[in-house]
């Protein structure tokens, strides 16, 4: 049977289980998207408003469904425009396929109209790419692509089509795609035994958890290792919900903005256990001074990460998952409640110094923290929290108590602003069950905000809630601390949020009044369809506690 | 701060385009600049190698290796050091010739470079040569002065070792050699000899080679000698009877050391007789105390001798009077390894001649801490300033001297190489093993000419040292046409060891001083601790060379430092 690449393309997506696309069309890929007409049945093909747009849904949706997120665009500023969503995909390792059309193969490299070096720019930032010139290569590569992007360590990859080779047609047979399994290595016994005895030998032992367990779908082996070893758990940011976040030997999130206790004990324990992540400068402060006294052991899929910032005594380069289930059994019960009452020892401190301040209310004005402790209670800790970048990010990963694991989404690695309003189109759409809601900050919602009209010509029943200071509130909050207040171009005269919501035809509220937030919250729960609320927030609140750049975890600072 | 070392890492990857630029970037990322890339393709199922040579933090170097494996088209990552790998290189060499005797040079010089002429074409040779990035700079160092029209160096393609102990892995390489003598870089005199030599018109300040003829009377005894067939078989290991007689009287008369012949060693030069002591005295774990700046060729014999250990320097404090010892100094480098203390006296490079006081304070704490004491007199008659003393006429240090003299430059024989060892007999008999083994005996027919050099008319020494007095007489006049240099009056042997009075890289200068001003001067860093910022200049050669010669070495100072 011969078959354009077009067509290939589509069955080639449909074999690999793909049923969403987030795309935008354009001169080069218009051959596939004519495909796509045809195959409309079986593949969603979501419109968004920027290409940005659509790799970050593709990431949404990759972060929730546990595969990879497919995006497609066109040659030129289509491919271009994806290059943020890419780059953000690289650092928080989420497998997504990046399809963009390229000009014909005779074309390329003569500065033809909308041509650019998408391999070329898109190199350094991908965990491969590959430019399709013939039709007879597509099943091959896009089969390929799939396995890259999903096995050891997830990540993007980038496939470029010429206009050619979408048009030609080929031979094509079913079958000609092998969804392989990526092979797991063995696991080092004897590195596993010296882990095992390190931890049943520790005084003041220590989790710390990545996104590495999402990925890998380990939430019950640590949960596990921990109950039997009586260990304290931390997680990374994008850990979070990986640990039920109310369980006793949960002790918090690590890091710059993380919790008091964990970065300060950080540097008393005896023995770390780091799965699944790679001990980025935002958790561990001064590396010089991190984690001084313990022994750390490393589990990670990425041998490239196994002593690459911490010299670690034990590298176990391996699925999280399959090493918790080899380690469990060596370890021997106990319990270290006194260790463990050190962490709360220091979370009474910040309560007290902290969070009851930001909790309390002294006058009708709305702290941050107020409305995420607040949507926590009313969701039960249920809801997918997808988070955008700044203070709110940091609020709603403090103060949201999540229950279930992948519940919280966010831009850990690169830092993405404009994140969150196309991220959660991208998750909804891959868990419509479950309540999506994007806490995003005034500054980042003007970066993405076109994607409501996507939202709303999807009539995707998402929650959108916006924290406005009407500043851009972390630079802010570093210009006052570091800068001496110089309040350098971070003050933001915002257009009317609400109309512009409506103007995108989605339901649209706003709430000044600390008296009146729970009313304003229960509305937005109980909303079937699209909402919008925006909450006005206290103009210079700022995020504590906090590691201040350069500094040691255990220098964290209370105000 | 990190250490930079030279990695090599090869990478096995598949054979398909965008690979060069995913493994480039990595090192771009970290702006890391490459040494050397060279990339072919291999049979095994249409695999790339890199062979890519980086200069790093070799734990910066393993991180980025890691990396490398995670790039998809990447098999296998190897990261080694220069120890574990064969390795090599081509540089293609096109170099002007104007005529058949510049040809002839060029070709002599490749024959020692083990390199070859490839192409000919008019006025110009194409010269190949494999071997390491050294060697191929080392080359290129000599052919420079003859023009180089281009060079092209193909990068480093690399094999790792196999496992040594395994039957089969057997290096077939004849260039390799031991560790210690792999680790001995080549001296940067012999360096500045070999280009020097191929470039014409250099006036040498550099070797020590005084420039006087043997004396008639030791030409005819020799000759005498030859034709008498005394000389057509080995001699007694130690020298003949009448030899090792005459020296010991010579010994008695002038130096004040009482010897019995027996206790004496006649050497092939004064270089045989101190690896023989060397050799003979000294284990891997010993120390031997070096006195510096001291003659460059002490210090890579110790290292050969203790299989690459290195000297202890001690070096003399420069005054303005002259080159002190510190006897403190001497004292506090001293371990329990300790075995023996090394002098020259009087000193090449510095033409120092030791006074008494230090003499008798060197073999007070040689006896405090039982040390032996190694004296290198080869100088003794050319002592232009008080008395030469010969520490083994102390008689508290009798016992521990080992004193070595020579033939060559009193009496203007360095090519006939006789030199002797003197030292109680306990001692003679151990370094008559090693003489044993590396020469048998010394030329015989050496022996007769130094026979009559003893035995003959001594006024030729005399002659020899108003002659140096003259020539140093010239050395102070031209040096004193600068203020680059700080310096001391030699007392004693035919060197001078001026010190720049600006801070400089006294190797890359006397390169310098070669290419530009067409005169070669011995850098003093070789000359161990205390050496650095100087240059050695030899006042052996003739009057109007040496005048030639320091004019050259003055105005390009003057010009330039």
């Amino acid at each position: 049977m011969k078959l354009s690449g077009a067509e290939i393309l589509m069955r080639s997506l449909i074999a690999e289980g793909v049923e969403t696309i987030f795309g935008y069309p354009g001169g080069a890929i218009m051959p596939a998207y004519d495909a796509l007409y045809h195959y409309k049945n079986k593949l969603r093909h979501v419109l968004v408003r920027h290409e940005q747009g659509a790799a970050h849904a593709a990431e949404g949706y990759a972060r929730i469904a546990g595969k990879p997120g497919v995006c497609i665009a066109t040659s030129g500023p289509g491919a271009t425009n994806l290059v943020t969503g890419i780059a953000d995909a690289m650092m928080d390792s989420v497998p997504i396929v990046c399809i963009t059309g390229q000009v014909a193969a005779h074309l390329v490299g003569t500065d033809a109209f909308q041509e650019t070096d998408v391999i070329g720019i898109t190199t350094p930032i991908t965990k491969w790419s590959y430019q399709i010139t013939k039709p007879q290569e597509v099943a091959e590569i896009v089969n390929k692509a799939f396995n890259i992007a999903k096995s050891g360590r997830p990540g993007p990859v980038v496939i470029d089509i010429t206009k050619n080779a979408q048009i030609e047609q080929c031979d094509f047979f079913l079958g000609m795609q092998s969804p392989t399994t990526p092979k797991r290595a063995p696991i080092n016994k004897k590195l596993l035994k010296q882990a095992a005895d390190l931890l049943n030998n520790a005084k003041r032992p220590f989790i710390l958890v990545g996104h590495g367990v999402q990925v890998a779908n380990a939430e019950k082996e640590v949960l596990e290792l921990a109950l039997k070893g009586g260990f304290p758990v931390a997680t990374t940011i994008h850990g979070l919900s990986s640990f039920p976040s109310n369980h006793p030997l949960y002790v918090g999130l690590l890091g710059m903005h993380g919790r008091y206790g964990a970065n300060v004990l950080t540097n008393k324990a005896d023995v770390i256990l780091a799965i699944g992540m790679r001990f980025d400068d935002r958790v561990t402060g001064r590396v010089s001074d991190y984690a001084k006294d313990a022994n750390i052991i490393h589990i990670d899929i990425d041998e490239a990460e196994l002593g690459k910032i911490i010299d670690v005594l034990v590298a176990i380069r391996a699925d999280a998952k399959d090493a918790l289930m080899q380690l469990i059994p060596l370890i021997k019960k106990n319990n270290h409640a006194m260790w463990v009452k050190e962490f709360r020892h220091f979370d009474d401190i910040e309560y007290e110094k902290v969070t009851t301040k930001e909790l309390k209310s002294e006058s009708d004005k709305i702290k941050m923290a107020q409305v995420i402790h607040l949507l926590s209670d009313k969701t039960k800790g249920d809801a997918v929290i997808v988070a955008d970048v700044g203070q709110h990010q940091m609020i709603a990963a403090r103060y949201y108590d999540f229950q279930k694991p992948r519940s919280f989404i966010t831009s850990g690695g690169l830092g993405t602003m404009g994140y969150a309003l196309p991220a959660s189109i991208g998750a909804k759409i891959a868990n419509p069950r479950r309540e999506v809601i994007a806490v995003i900050g005034d500054g980042s919602f003007q970066m993405t905000l076109q994607e409501l009209a996507t939202i709303h010509q999807e009539e995707l029943p998402i929650k959108i809630m916006v924290l406005n200071n009407n500043f851009l509130g972390m630079v802010r909050q570093w210009q006052q601390l570091f800068f001496e207040k110089r309040y350098s171009f971070v003050d933001l005269v915002n257009p009317d949020f609400v109309q512009v919501a409506k103007g995108f035809f989605i339901d649209a509220h706003r709430v000044e009044k600390y008296s009146e937030l729970s009313d304003a919250l229960d509305k937005m729960l109980k909303a079937l369809g699209p909402y919008f609320l925006e909450v006005k927030v206290e103009k210079e609140g700022n995020v504590f506690p906090m590691v201040p750049s350069g500094a040691a975890c255990d220098e964290i600072v209370l105000e | 701060m990190n250490i930079q070392t030279l990695s090599t890492i090869i990478v096995l990857t598949e054979n398909k385009p965008g690979v060069l630029y995913r493994i480039a970037n990595l090192f771009l990322r970290r702006k890391i600049n490459i040494e050397s890339l060279t990339v072919s393709e291999i049979k095994a199922k249409a695999k790339s190698r890199f062979t890519i040579v980086v200069k790093e933090d070799p734990s910066l170097v393993r991180k980025i290796a890691n990396q490398l494996k995670r790039i998809v088209e990447v098999f296998e990552v190897h990261v080694h050091s220069d120890n574990e790998l064969f390795y090599k290189e081509i540089a293609l060499i096109k170099v002007g010739v104007k005529n058949a005797d510049m040809l002839k040079k060029i070709e002599d010089l490749l024959y020692q470079f083990q390199a070859n002429i490839v192409y000919h074409e008019g006025g110009a040779v194409t010269i190949q040569k494999t071997g390491s990035e050294q060697d191929i700079a080392f080359l290129q160092s000599v052919l420079e002065p003859f023009g180089i029209k281009e060079i092209v160096r193909s990068g480093r393609i690399a094999l790792e070792k196999g496992k040594p102990h395994r039957i089969g892995a057997v290096s077939r390489e004849l260039r390799h050699m031991s560790r210690t003598t792999e680790a001995i870089e080549i001296s940067s005199i012999k360096k500045l000899e070999l280009m020097a030599q191929a470039q014409k018109g250099t006036i040498p300040l550099a070797q020590g080679i005084p420039s006087f003829f043997t004396a008639e009377h030791i030409q005819k005894a020799a000759k005498r000698a030859i034709d008498t067939h005394i000389v057509d078989k080995y001699s007694k290991g130690q020298g003949i009877d009448e030899l090792r007689v005459a020296i010991s009287e010579k010994l008695k008369k002038e130096n004040g050391i009482y010897v019995t012949p027996d206790e004496i060693i006649v050497t092939h030069g004064g270089i045989e007789a101190l690896m023989a002591i060397f050799m003979s005295l000294l284990n891997v774990e010993d120390e031997i105390i070096v006195l510096t700046p001291d003659y460059a060729s002490h210090i890579t014999q110790i290292t050969i001798a203790t299989h690459g250990g290195k000297p202890i320097f001690v070096p003399l404090v420069e005054t303005k009077s002259g080159w002190k010892l510190d006897s403190t100094r001497l004292e506090q480098a001293i371990t329990p390894h300790t075995k023996a203390i090394l002098l020259c006296n009087p000193c090449n490079p510095t033409g120092k001649v030791y006074k008494k006081e230090e003499l008798k304070a060197i073999a007070r704490i040689a006896k405090k801490y039982n040390l032996y004491i190694i004296t290198d007199e080869m100088y003794e008659h050319f002592v232009y300033a008080g008395k030469h003393i010969s520490i083994g006429s102390f008689k508290e240090a009798a016992d521990r001297v080992i004193s070595v003299f020579g033939f060559s430059k009193s009496y203007a024989m360095t090519g006939w190489r006789i030199g002797y060892i003197a030292a109680k007999k306990q001692l003679i008999e151990h370094i008559m093993k090693i003489h044993d083994s590396l020469v048998t005996c010394p030329t015989v027919v050496s022996q007769y000419a130094a026979l009559a050099a003893l035995k003959g008319p001594q006024n030729v020494i005399e002659k020899y040292k108003q002659g140096f007095l003259k020539r140093r007489a010239i050395v102070i006049e031209e040096l004193a046409k600068t203020n680059k240099l700080s310096y001391t009056v030699p007392e004693g042997a035919y060197y001078i060891f001026p010190k720049f009075v600006k801070t400089v890289d006294d190797v890359a200068l006397a390169e310098k001083l070669l290419k530009k001003a067409d005169v070669a001067v011995v850098p003093g860093t070789p000359f161990g601790k205390g050496g650095e910022n100087h240059v050695r200049i030899s006042f052996g050669g003739d009057e109007d060379m040496l005048r030639e010669g320091l004019r050259r070495f003055v105005g390009y100072i003057n010009r330039n430092l």
